[in-house]
């Protein structure tokens, strides 16, 4: 089955029910938001400080599939057992079939559709917003929800019926987000249409628009990365207080280290990545606003 | 009982279950740390984030957050003191003007009561070494007053010291000027320049 031939087929499907299904008053209240996913509209990812550091150290974000194909050549593992000991049982499970399912699939990679905030914070503070030409050089699909839950059952079989209905490409993913978050596009509360997008479960729970893209590699290079982005009150705690360490004595210092370790953690490894972030010419960080 | 399901032990964050609800739980360690998630969330944390799946139990909050830093700690060693200030120099030389103007304003208002001039004297030296602060007169003119208000106070105290241990050479049998000018010596807690003497 080629995903991105059934997300092609749908969005056009769900352009026709948008243009059909809402009134022209509803259709000129929502397009301004069609817009903003259309053209504001990246690939994000977030990552912990370490995952980050590693995808930069190394120039290149690997999906799990080529991550354990490198794994196997370094430690003489199969891929099989890479992959079952990073994924367990499970999840390995859910995922070897998902992506099995699909020409291409072991050169998935996932992302989340985003077009503002920072993230998912819970699984990394950093949000990497991969840049909009990626689309020139990678199929890309996006999915109503969470592909392991929703198109995957516990018997690991891929739902192609309801996945065939809740998926868009690229040019059309506009359309998913408004029939998926109807009443949010119909509002005028512009600062409520990132986090509804994209969210950390602060509101109610978490929720996204997966994005699937590839280009048979499995791989991204960080030249693709548009920006890195952190909730702006972390980004100033962390500036601000690197130089106030600067004014402690060695006591002081020793004393901070051992009764505020999480503070010392999160600071050295903001500076870790800014440093490798110049040294790779990458933009520096972008502090974002909580919504 | 806390369940640990996965976690990024790099970083100290983890995914839990305390009976049949699942949380995420992130640093800082207060306040809202930990946010009630679906069960979709631990396999994306598993397939997309790098978590590692785990099966500890713990009696409570306060044990599960001390196993993350304990692990976080082992996981992740701090730097030595030397490459975070090399690293802070170095961010100074960089920062965009926005940080720069916010830093200066702190420098001003938190940071200079505490009078460690000569450590302010290097992190003005850094900002003033920024391509950015040239291009903004304002924060170009606030950053060299405030270098030379460090200096100035960096100077004074010295200054009056030696004015202090002068007259103490000259009038050595006057007990009551000796212990005036010697008292806010000590209160000063500054020691003696090397090869002093005080003169019997």
């Amino acid at each position: 089955m080629n995903l991105f031939t059934v997300c092609s087929d749908n969005g056009q499907r769900l352009k026709a029910q948008y243009e059909s299904g809402f009134s022209a008053e509803d259709r000129a209240k929502a397009e301004p938001f069609l817009e903003d996913v259309r053209e504001r509209g990246r690939l994000s990812i977030n990552r912990t400080p370490s995952h980050l550091f590693n995808i930069l150290q190394e120039r290149i974000y690997l999906n799990v599939h080529r991550f354990a194909e490198r794994e196997s050549g370094r430690l003489g593992k199969s891929v099989e057992d890479i992959l079952h000991e990073k994924l367990k049982d499970k999840w390995f499970a859910k995922r070897v079939a998902f992506d099995s399912h699909f020409e291409a699939g072991t050169a998935f990679l996932y992302a989340s559709l985003n077009i503002g905030n920072a993230g998912a914070l819970h699984y990394g503070d950093y949000c990497i917003i991969w840049k909009r030409d990626l689309h020139n050089d990678y199929r890309t699909g996006y999915l109503e929800g969470d592909s392991l839950v929703r198109f995957v059952s516990n018997s690991n079989e891929v739902d192609e019926e309801s996945l065939s209905v809740g998926c868009a490409c690229h040019d059309t993913k506009q359309y998913l987000a408004v029939h998926k978050h109807r009443a949010v596009a119909l509002s005028a509360d512009r600062s409520l249409w990132a986090n509804c997008l994209c969210n950390d479960g602060k509101e109610d729970k978490q929720d996204y628009i997966e994005a699937i893209f590839e280009n048979g590699t499995g791989e991204v290079a960080i030249s693709y990365i548009e920006e890195i982005r952190l909730p702006q009150e972390n980004k100033k705690r962390y500036e601000d207080t690197e130089q106030e360490l600067r004014l402690l004595d060695d006591e002081e210092y020793a004393i901070f280290e051992e009764t505020d370790a999480e503070t010392a953690q999160m600071v050295t490894a903001f500076q870790k990545i800014s440093e490798i972030i110049a040294e790779r010419g990458l933009p520096m960080i972008k502090g974002i606003k909580d919504a | 009982m806390l369940k640990l399901c996965a976690a990024a032990y790099e970083d100290g964050y983890a995914v839990y279950t305390e009976g049949d609800r699942m949380f995420m739980l992130r640093p800082p360690y207060r306040g809202q740390a930990s946010i009630e998630v679906g069960c979709e969330a631990l396999g994306r944390a598993i397939t997309l984030h790098g978590f590692k799946q785990t099966n500890e139990q713990f009696e409570g909050i306060s044990e599960l957050i001390a196993h993350l830093k304990a692990k976080w700690s082992e996981a992740s060693p701090l730097p030595p003191r030397e490459a975070v200030d090399r690293r802070a120099s170095e961010s100074l030389r960089r920062a965009e003007p926005d940080t720069l103007e916010r830093l200066l304003i702190k420098i001003e208002t938190e940071m200079m009561p505490r009078k460690r001039w000569d450590k302010l004297q290097r992190i003005l030296q850094d900002i003033l070494a920024n391509e950015n602060l040239r291009k903004c007169d304002d924060l170009y003119r606030k950053c060299c007053r405030l270098l030379e208000e460090c200096t100035t106070q960096q100077n004074a105290p010295k200054q009056l010291l030696d004015k202090d241990i002068a007259e103490f050479k000259r009038m050595p049998a006057i007990f009551q000027k000796v212990a005036a000018a010697a008292e806010p010596a000590k209160k000063r807690r500054f020691s003696l320049p090397v090869g002093s003497r005080i003169a019997a």
